[in-house]
């Protein structure tokens, strides 16, 4: 089932230069699409052209093209009706936090839109438990690591059960340990079902984990694919100069040495797997 | 080799009230080298750098540049010879112009007016930019600000260049040009301090790693050492590199840090 689709999306900002050119996609449920490309070439105006965003909450010059959540044209409909199918988790975690307390946070838009008291309590606990927050419950969110906080807007996004979340650069701002925190976070989101649109520049971590990776150049669409071709196409690789994950890299050194590799692992288990038949002779 | 920087016995606090952020830090770091300073975030990693150029000064303990103790050397003569470039390029970037940005720590430090020019285009050369020089650095994108903000730092020519997260938020190339500029300068016998996360960057580039907890050194040494010490790495949070997963994956028992060593190892192994 396809619950987000653009078809020929042109937006414009000022009066010179398009951010998005003709771009088509559909997202279909419960995928993990991850979107990448060099900074300025239009993922961020993607992600909030595919919510809505654009053109009800940001003004644009242009905008040409349609969109459709859940088969309804976002400029057809009031920007209410749109955002509560989807969630946003922006660049900057500490811009979308506000409670005094990590729980006030979690429940402010269940209680903004009235949800019954006991309704609140078990997403609260729910939420609390999935993110692994219990026992901050209390504390100042601003008290909390980088890692933390940004769990934290994903769970007050959570808390309002969306059926799409988008998120810009969850873990490019992270060190390691927040940012592998944080995956694991988005991979158990998917489990859930949820249909996840992330945007990220630095890909090597990720991609492995991702259904379909998207690249843009200048709002153009270069790329959309599932990792393995994604990461096969060496040349659309470094032109987007993108980092690879490790077990890529390697493959592409073994492939610069004329040692013929026709398909790239993109785990360690698949590296090994690799690796023994290369040592055995066998022809992979 | 001749010494840079100097620490010893190096105790820090914010204020009387607040707990140690450094706790007997020992270290010299030599001319010509590119050293990197890892742990985890609040572990005191940039309020030791700040030590290097006087913004901040021992309350125990002694740090000395070039033989100088910094209790001796104004903060605007330190500037001169250890420069900084903050973690957020847009809290240090300021002026209207790219030109004017560029030339206002030289201008501050009476450089000659005539030279200004070349040294801006020379400047900017060194971080790999082509910029027009009139346009206004903030509508430059996230990869040319941090350079700019390198290069803002480069045109005074610090003997010592500390480089705090500058990898922080940026694509996979301008994380290789920060890099390729940081060693360039190194290798012309300059001193680089470099704070970061990115752990298979600093195996590829680096000379000597620190790795820091809690305000004390763990331990210290090439990268190829430190990133063996299973235990201190845990201990201080930090991720091995991924090569050396590769090469474990791989059957491969050697130490290999760096992706090239692997593909030789590979290569050699399936020549056998």
């Amino acid at each position: 089932m396809v619950v987000l689709k653009a078809e020929n999306l042109y937006v414009q900002y000022f009066k010179t230069g398009f951010f998005l050119r003709n771009v088509s996609l559909s997202v279909r449920k419960g995928e993990l699409l991850l979107v990448t490309g060099p900074s300025g070439s239009g993922k961020t105006t993607l992600l909030y052209s595919l919510s809505g965003i654009i053109p009800h909450c940001i003004q644009v010059k242009r905008y040409n093209g349609n969109v459709y959540m859940d088969g309804v044209n976002v400029r057809e409909v009031k920007f209410s009706e749109l955002s509560s199918k989807f969630g946003i988790v922006l660049q900057n975690p500490t811009s979308q936090i506000f409670g005094m307390t990590v729980e006030e946070d979690i429940v402010f838009g269940l209680e903004n839109l009235c949800f019954p008291r006991d309704e609140i309590e078990a997403r609260l606990n729910y939420v609390l438990r999935f993110m692994g927050l219990e026992k901050y419950r209390t504390r100042d969110p601003l008290t909390l690591s980088g890692g933390e906080k940004q769990k934290l807007v994903i769970g007050s996004v959570l808390a309002m059960d969306p059926e799409i979340m988008f998120l810009d650069e969850p873990t490019s701002n992270l060190d390691p340990e927040g940012a592998k925190d944080v995956l694991s976070t988005l991979i158990r989101l998917k489990n859930l079902g949820k249909t996840l649109i992330i945007v990220e520049r630095r890909i090597e971590r990720i991609s492995p984990y991702v259904d379909r990776i998207i690249a843009l150049k200048q709002g153009r669409i270069v790329m959309d694919a599932g990792p393995r071709e994604f990461f096969f196409n060496r040349s659309m690789v470094e032109e987007l100069g993108v980092n690879p994950p490790p077990t890529v890299k390697c493959v592409y050194g073994l492939i610069d040495r004329k040692i013929p590799v026709k398909n790239v692992p993109l785990t360690l288990q698949e590296f090994r797997l690799l690796v023994d038949k290369l040592l055995n002779g066998v022809k992979p | 080799m001749k010494e840079a920087v100097k620490v010893e016995g190096l105790w820090f606090r914010y204020d009387e009230l607040s707990d140690w952020v450094l706790k007997d830090v020992s270290l010299k770091i030599f001319q010509g080298e590119f050293v990197a300073i890892l742990g985890r975030n609040g572990c005191g990693k940039t309020t030791l750098v700040k030590h290097f150029n006087g913004l901040l000064k021992p309350c125990r303990g002694e740090v000395s540049v070039f033989g100088v103790n910094t209790r001796n050397l104004s903060t605007a003569e330190l500037t001169r010879r250890v420069g900084y470039v903050f973690q957020y390029p847009d809290s240090q970037i300021f002026a209207e112009t790219v030109f004017e940005e560029v030339c206002f720590g030289p201008k501050n430090l009476g450089f000659p007016k005539e030279g200004m020019r070349g040294l801006v285009n020379s400047t900017l050369k060194k971080v790999r930019l082509k910029l027009d020089l009139e346009a206004s650095p903030f509508s430059l994108s996230t990869g040319e600000k941090e350079r700019l903000a390198i290069a803002d730092v480069l045109a005074m020519n610090p003997r010592v260049l500390i480089l705090d997260e500058p990898t922080t938020g940026q694509d996979y190339s301008t994380c290789r040009r920060i890099m390729e500029v940081a060693r360039d300068y190194a290798d012309n016998g300059n001193t680089v301090v470099l704070i970061s996360h990115d752990i298979d960057l600093v195996c590829e580039w680096v000379d000597r790693v620190i790795l820091m907890k809690d305000g004390r050194i763990l331990v210290e040494g090439v990268p190829d050492k430190v990133f063996m010490e299973d235990k201190a790495l845990r201990e201080a949070g930090i991720e091995a590199p991924s090569v050396l997963g590769l090469a474990k994956a791989a059957g491969i028992d050697g130490k290999i840090i760096r992706m090239e060593d692997l593909v030789e190892e590979l290569i050699r192994r399936i020549a056998v």
